[in-house]
């Protein structure tokens, strides 16, 4: 589970984060929704621990992943030693590859380094690994750019397979996307 | 389709390099028509072939690479471990920064009188060599360290890597092409300046020993000799450290994969 608590978080006296209090059970999914430059990423490092709070508080689970707004892969790894980097447990070649090509990811791809992938690709490399991750809370900051139109329904289905049990956090522009997740809104 | 590398002249061009200086320099000392001023390249081959049977020559070539080579990766190894201090405390990063400033600026004869005074010649060459890598290497991988993308360590964070972890898929590949420049240039000036310090301080049998001999006999096909001999040990030893550090940004390229 995860709770805000009044949390408030300025950049340098601006204020970002004003008075924020929700919360999200396991198995339950929260949709930071929002116009551009509202803090959804700011929650969303309060959350993932990456900033801390100036007032207010917040619980969340000691293991957590995310899908950040940029892709933050490791460009000479391939996409299995990244997901391996962020298991935190051990998992066979076999079995990442096997969840890579759920998310249309074929093994000649998943075995160069993401350098060298397109940016849908990457994405889909970042996705896994945050889901792959067994976190009690997850992050999820526009997991969907630049996935294709024709892959978009096997992925959102992979990710709502992934997410059982665990917390999540979701920002995504897209309403139509957001909706599927049958969220909790919290409009910041 | 494979692209072209511009920067990179290529093995014709730089044959065709090659082969002009070398005519030039025959056609120069044929004109000055004196050896000891200008000797020609043919007779430098020569010599050269003359010196590489020699028993003595590969001790003397052994004994000048040993020192030169041990300088320079103590410089390496000890100018990145003093480069991660700094980035990890800024005080000592304050301390480190004007060290290596003050090495950098105070000639490298003040140096070799220095060390001469202190100790005798034997090593003299290991410890200049070092003390002209060290500021090379240090600022290099200060700014390799600087330069860590903040957002790929929150990442590391956020999945809980373990410092080998962070250090190997993180720190370690920001930092090799910086390291590798730093190689590049920092080899040649560990033989330019080890060399320097063989030559007055003399150690023995050493290369710089054999080039001061070259001036005392007047022997310019010597001292041309030894120079080729310095040049190609130069630019083995950068190509054989740039090839190891290839080797590990390509291993870190299947680090758990």
């Amino acid at each position: 589970m995860i709770q805000f608590r009044n949390v408030s978080f300025a950049y340098t006296g601006v204020p970002v984060v004003d008075d924020l209090t929700f919360e999200c059970a396991d198995g339950g999914v929260v949709w930071l929704a929002g116009d551009n430059g509202t803090g959804k990423s700011t929650t969303v490092h309060l959350a993932l621990r990456l900033l801390n709070p100036d007032r207010g508080q917040i619980e969340a689970p000691p293991v957590i992943s995310a899908v950040f707004q940029e892709d933050r892969l490791c460009e000479h790894l391939t996409a299995v030693a990244n997901i391996r980097l962020g298991l935190g447990h051990k998992a066979t070649n076999r079995e990442i590859l096997a969840e890579l090509e759920r998310v249309g990811l074929a093994e000649i791809e998943a075995r160069r380094p993401v350098g060298q992938l397109s940016g849908g690709q990457r994405r889909r490399v970042a996705l896994v690994r945050a889901l792959l991750r067994p976190a009690g809370l997850t992050c999820l900051d526009e997991p969907y750019t630049g996935i294709d139109e024709a892959s978009l329904d096997q992925v959102i289905a992979y990710t709502q397979e992934r997410i059982t049990g665990r917390s999540v956090i979701l920002v995504c522009h897209d309403t139509d996307i957001a909706e599927r997740f049958n969220p909790y809104v919290v409009r910041i | 389709m494979k692209v072209k590398d511009k920067k990179r002249p290529g093995v014709a061009p730089t044959l065709v390099s090659v082969v002009v200086v070398l005519v030039i320099w025959q056609i120069a000392a044929l004109i000055v028509g004196q050896d000891i001023i200008l000797v020609a390249p043919v007779q430098v081959v020569t010599t050269l072939i003359a010196l590489i049977p020699q028993a003595s020559f590969w001790a003397t070539v052994g004994a000048s690479l040993q020192r030169i080579v041990v300088g320079f990766l103590l410089a390496f190894f000890l100018g990145s471990f003093a480069a991660w201090l700094a980035s990890v405390n800024r005080w000592l990063g304050a301390f480190m920064s004007t060290t290596m400033r003050l090495i950098r600026s105070i000639p490298v004869v003040s140096f070799i009188i220095l060390l001469l005074i202190w100790a005798n010649s034997t090593y003299l060459s290991l410890w200049v060599s070092f003390l002209m890598v060290v500021p090379v290497v240090f600022s290099n991988a200060e700014e390799g360290f600087a330069n860590r993308d903040i957002k790929l360590v929150q990442m590391s964070q956020v999945f809980g890597f373990s410092a080998g972890q962070r250090w190997w898929a993180i720190t370690v590949p920001t930092l090799m092409p910086y390291l590798i420049a730093a190689t590049r240039v920092g080899f040649g000036l560990a033989w330019k300046a080890g060399i320097s310090a063989e030559v007055i301080g003399m150690p023995r049998g050493s290369i710089g020993e054999r080039l001061y001999q070259a001036k005392i006999y007047l022997s310019t096909a010597d001292l041309f000799a030894w120079t080729a001999v310095i040049v190609a040990l130069s630019y083995l030893c950068e190509k054989l450290a740039l090839w190891g550090l290839r080797g590990v940004q390509t291993g870190l390229g299947r680090y758990a994969s």
